[in-house]
C-alpha cells in the first residue's frame, strides 16, 4: 500500500513536470502565434544567470504560496516553513 | 511448566517485555506473552506485534517444571503488578488450558493462547554489525528523537536516522523538516572491525522503547541486523525492530556554514522568559505560536502578541554577541523551547548562530561539536525579504 502511494506521487510529480513544460510550449506557440516572435527578435535573449534568477524567483514565490519546492515534497501542500526547501532555495 | 519467583522479578520482567505486545485485538496472539521456564537460561518472556519485539530474561527463578505458556500479556502484567510483595507460584494446568497463579492463600487462574500459533522473533539470522556504550545511544536518542515528526507523508521523517559516516564516526539525526537535531559520536572500536559506512532509520516507537531499555552505563550494547529489522541485544534481552523502508535526504545540506551574527544568552533566563509566552494563546490567524527576537549590542527583546489576550515582550541581558546586531528574527516557540529544554542541565549559556532573519540558525551548547540543533525561522512579513 505504502509502495503504491510513493509510486503514485512519482507520478504526480512526473506530471508536475510535463504539465509545466507543456505550459512552456503552449507559451512559446502562442508567443509565434500573435507575431511578438518578431517584435522579441530584437531584445536579446536571457543570459544564463537571468534565466536562473527567474527561476529562482518562481520557485521562491511558490515557496512563498504555500508549496513545498524541495526534491523530498515537491508540491506538496506545507503547513510550516521548512528547512529542506529554504535550505534548497539558498542553494539555488 | 511449574515456577517460584519473587513478584518483584516477575512484574519488571513482564512489564519491560510486555511493551512489545499488540494492544489492538486484530490477531489476538499477538496481544500475548510467551512465558518459557527453561533449566540453563531461567525465566524467558516474549512479545511482539511485527513492528517491535523484545525477549528478555531473569535467571531469579526456581524451575521445577521446564515449559512454555502463552497468555495476555496486559492483562497479565497489569495483574502481576498488584500482586503482594512475595513468592509467586506458576504452573500451567494443560488440560484446563489454564494457568494457576498462586499468592499466599489466594490464586488466580488465567486462560491461555493456542501457543502453536505464535511466531517467535525472527533473529536466527541475524548479522552482528557493531558496538555501542548504552549512555551514548541514549544520549543520541534522548536529544534527537524529540524532533522527529508523529505523522509525515515521507515516513523517513517520523524515524530517527543511523548514520555511520565512516569507522569512527556516528551521527544520529532526526527532523521533522522544521528543526533538525544532530548528535554526533566519535567511535572507540575496541575491535577489529570491517565497518563500511552505511546508515539506517528506526521508527520513532523503536527510539522510545531503546530509551526505555537502555542503562546510563559505560556497558556496550550489540547492533545486528536481518532482513529489514535492527536487533539491539545484550545478554538479558533482545529488542528487535523493523527499520523504516527509503533513503532520508541528504540533511548536510541543511546545515548552515556561515553566520553574520552570534549570540551568547545565558540559558534559565530565556528557558524562564519562553515559557512565559508559550502560555499566550495562538489565534484563529496564527496557528503558530510564534516570539520576535530582536538581538540588539547588550540585550535580547522577545515579544508576542495575541489578539485574543494581549501582548508580552521580555528582556534578556545578552552575554555576548559576535557581528551584526539589531538581528530580526522570529521562531515558533515550542521548537525553541524544545532545545532549550534538552541542554538545560548541560550548560548555563546557549549559543545561537545566525546569518538571515529568513535562513535556518544553528543551536548549540558553547563550544560543543558534537551537538547541535537547527531551526527554521518563521516567515512573519516584518522581517527584510529576500
Amino acid at each position: 500500500m505504502e509502495r503504491t502511494i510513493e509510486e503514485l506521487k512519482l507520478i504526480i510529480r512526473e506530471l508536475i513536470i510535463e504539465l509545466g513544460e507543456l505550459k512552456e510550449r503552449v507559451s512559446r506557440l502562442e508567443f509565434d502565434k500573435t507575431g511578438e516572435h518578431d517584435k522579441a527578435n530584437s531584445k536579446p535573449v536571457l543570459p544564463g544567470a537571468e534565466l536562473e534568477k527567474e527561476g529562482r524567483k518562481n520557485l521562491s514565490e511558490i515557496y512563498k504560496q504555500g508549496y513545498h519546492i524541495c526534491p523530498v515534497a515537491y508540491g506538496q501542500p506545507r503547513d510550516e516553513e521548512c528547512l529542506f526547501c529554504i535550505s534548497f532555495l539558498a542553494k539555488e | 511448566m511449574k515456577i517460584n519467583i519473587n513478584k518483584k522479578d516477575l512484574s519488571s520482567l513482564a512489564a519491560l517485555v510486555s511493551r512489545a505486545a499488540s494492544i489492538k485485538n486484530t490477531i489476538p496472539v499477538l496481544s500475548g506473552l510467551l512465558i518459557q521456564a527453561i533449566s540453563d537460561k531461567g525465566l524467558v518472556m516474549t512479545a511482539t506485534d511485527m513492528e517491535i519485539g523484545i525477549k528478555a530474561s531473569t535467571p531469579n527463578v526456581e524451575i521445577i517444571e521446564e515449559g512454555s505458556v502463552l497468555v495476555n500479556a496486559h492483562y497479565f502484567t497489569n495483574f502481576i503488578k498488584l500482586l503482594p510483595d512475595d513468592l509467586i507460584s506458576i504452573e500451567l494446568d494443560r488440560d484446563k488450558s489454564k494457568l494457576n497463579i498462586k499468592y499466599g492463600r489466594s490464586s488466580v487462574s488465567l486462560n491461555i493462547y493456542r501457543e502453536q500459533e505464535y511466531v517467535d522473533l525472527p533473529i536466527d539470522k541475524m548479522e552482528y554489525k557493531f558496538s555501542l556504550p548504552q549512555k551514548n545511544i541514549r544520549e543520541g536518542l534522548r536529544k534527537t528523537s524529540f524532533a522527529a515528526a508523529y505523522t509525515h507523508f515521507r515516513q523517513v521523517f517520523t524515524g530517527i536516522l543511523f548514520d555511520i559516516v565512516d569507522k569512527k564516526k556516528l551521527k544520529i539525526v532526526a527532523s521533522d523538516t522544521h528543526r533538525l537535531a544532530c548528535y554526533i559520536y566519535n567511535i572507540n572500536m575496541s575491535e577489529k572491525t570491517d565497518l563500511v559506512p552505511f546508515n539506517f532509520i528506526i521508527p520513532l516507537r523503536t527510539a522510545n522503547e531503546l530509551l526505555r531499555l537502555l542503562e546510563e552505563s559505560e556497558e556496550e550494547i550489540k547492533i545486528a541486523f536481518n532482513d529489514n529489522n535492527v536487533i539491539f541485544y545484550r545478554d538479558d534481552f533482545i529488542f528487535l525492530s523493523r527499520l523504516i523502508d527509503g533513503n532520508y535526504p541528504n540533511y548536510e545540506n541543511v546545515v548552515p556554514d556561515s553566520f553574520t551574527t552570534t549570540v551568547k544568552i545565558k540559558k534559565t533566563m530565556l528557558a524562564n522568559a519562553l515559557e512565559r509566552i508559550k502560555v499566550m494563546p495562538t489565534d484563529d490567524k496564527m496557528r503558530i505560536q510564534q516570539a520576535r527576537f530582536v538581538f540588539q549590542e547588550k540585550e535580547a527583546v522577545i515579544s508576542a502578541y495575541s489578539d485574543m489576550m494581549g501582548e508580552i515582550e521580555e528582556i534578556i541581558e545578552m552575554q555576548q554577541i559576535e557581528g551584526e546586531s539589531d538581528f530580526k528574527i522570529s521562531f515558533n516557540v515550542n521548537y525553541f523551547l524544545d532545545i532549550v529544554k534538552i541542554i538545560e542541565d548541560e550548560c548555563d549559556e546557549i549559543v545561537i548562530r545566525m546569518s538571515d532573519p529568513l535562513k535556518p540558525v544553528d543551536i548549540r551548547k558553547p563550544e560543543d561539536e558534537n551537538y547541535f540543533y537547527i531551526l527554521v525561522p518563521l516567515r512573519t512579513g516584518i522581517e527584510k525579504e529576500e
